[in-house]
């Protein structure tokens, strides 16, 4: 009988040390100390005026004040993502200076809940975020001139051939999107995440 | 019989407790920055109301005047050159494809363009990286798993060659992205005193100032868009070549005039 108890007590406890493992093995970025922050997000302008607003001119000396170095996993490249003092640089992962005007929205939230949900894989080639251009055949500047925006795998999400996202699922999308981030699949630009509506 | 039935529950409690520990407190951090949340929403909410009372009437601020910019001395990026005007759309077609939404390059003739120099990136194009990795075995830095290091890209940095010096010069071969001018596409667009075929169609784009070259050769790069030359020419003729798209040197917003010293912005 007392053979049987211990049996009976041994195996639940092996059974009880199985069922642990996968928490006690599954590795997050947050058991590194990555914590998610929200710190001092500017709102997200809707049109012109409002983007002119909240960032300033297009391709001023304040666009691309921030830098964050992005690894494509199908490359092994590191691509430099400039953007916006206000959309980044507070936090301790990925570039922060911790200035008291800027945020954490960018480097330590984005990309942190990409890291932290293990999503890191769907980042591939093709990664830029500054540049002062205009939007193809118009004569409006791209949000990328006020550095609002980052376009991601574009080796793999040509416009406008593509309406419908080929290498970018939504669990990595919705993550852009719940920082206020607006994604550009919904008018035929899968590789773009931009921090403005109506424009 | 009642031990058997304490093993099964307690698997059954382990494997919430995992659940909720996995699942909860490392998966959503946020649980710990309520504090913080809580005072950035309220930030967020005033400002949204700040900006309901700004009316979005100065749409016409992003009408710009298209500028032939006969005259000026500027900065090409050539992406490559066509014997037609079909083969030359073709071209531009297939280059600008890489840049998505974002304004490619323009096709114009050769015979606009008096080349008086040539621009060369001395800047190395990546650097080697290594993924720092934590004493528990996790990179700190995100790399794919089991990856030691990766290349990391440079800013571009062209430096200015007199015209006549630069046949001395020795070109990198364009194997390497982005690098700008390469040997190969050199010889393809140039003759030996550095003027284009006068019959070529050239997908190229125009700059005023050298940061603004260089930042468009670091966007040709991401996007995968290599072998680029960039000169510097006199424009004689022809349309719109997308002056306007780079920083003016006072960090005011973009350059949309020529500048007094133009020139001194090129070298």
């Amino acid at each position: 009988m007392s053979r049987k108890r211990s049996a009976a007590t041994l195996g639940a406890l092996v059974v009880a040390l199985l069922a642990a493992a996968p928490a006690a093995s599954a590795w997050h970025f947050g058991a590194e100390g990555w914590r998610h922050q929200h710190y001092k997000y500017p709102p997200r302008p809707s049109g012109y005026s409002q983007i002119v607003s909240v960032f300033g001119q297009p391709c001023n000396s304040k666009v691309n004040d921030n830098r964050t170095n992005w690894v494509a996993a199908d490359n092994r490249v590191s691509y430099p993502v400039y953007y916006h003092y206000k959309l980044g640089g507070w936090g301790t992962h990925y570039g922060g200076h911790n200035r008291y005007d800027m945020s954490s929205n960018l480097n330590q939230d984005v990309r942190g809940h990409i890291r932290n949900d293990h999503l890191t894989g769907y980042i591939k080639r093709g990664i830029y975020g500054y540049n002062c251009r205009r939007i193809s055949g118009s004569s409006k500047y791209s949000t990328h001139a006020w550095g609002i925006a980052v376009d991601i795998n574009s080796a793999y999400e040509h416009y406008p051939r593509h309406y419908h996202c080929h290498s970018i699922p939504s669990s990595v999308s919705n993550i852009w999107k719940a920082h206020n981030w607006k994604h550009g699949a919904d008018f035929g630009d899968c590789m773009h995440f931009q921090y403005a509506i109506n424009y | 019989m009642f031990h058997r039935k304490s093993a099964v529950l307690a698997a059954v409690v382990a494997m919430f407790a995992s659940s909720v520990v996995g699942g909860t407190v490392l998966r959503s951090p946020d649980a710990t920055a309520t504090d913080v949340g809580d005072v950035a929403t309220n930030v967020i909410d005033e400002a949204r109301k700040q900006l309901e009372t700004i009316e979005d009437v100065t749409i016409e601020l992003t009408e710009q005047p298209v500028v032939d910019a006969t005259g000026e001395n500027l900065i090409l990026v050539v992406a490559g050159g066509a014997p037609s005007l079909g083969e030359g759309q073709a071209l531009l077609e297939d280059v600008n494809a890489k840049f998505g939404r974002l304004q490619g390059l323009y096709l114009d003739e050769a015979r606009h363009y008096d080349v008086t120099g040539m621009l060369v990136q001395t800047s190395p194009h990546s650097v080697a990286v290594a993924c720092t990795t934590a004493e528990d075995g996790h990179s700190t830095f995100d790399c794919p798993e089991g990856v030691e290091s990766v290349d990391e890209l440079q800013s571009v940095q062209l430096t200015f060659v007199e015209k006549e010096a630069f046949p001395t010069f020795s070109l990198p071969s364009c194997g390497g992205v982005g690098l700008a001018p390469c040997h190969e596409r050199y010889l393809d667009l140039l003759k030996a005193d550095l003027g284009f075929e006068p019959t070529d169609w050239l997908a190229l784009t125009a700059f005023r100032t050298k940061r603004g070259a260089e930042e468009f050769v670091e966007l040709a790069r991401a996007v995968g868009v290599t072998g680029l030359v960039v000169v510097q020419a006199t424009k004689l003729g022809g349309g719109d070549v997308g002056l306007g798209q780079e920083p003016h040197p006072d960090g005011s917003g973009p350059l949309l005039e020529p500048l007094p010293d133009q020139e001194a912005y090129q070298r």
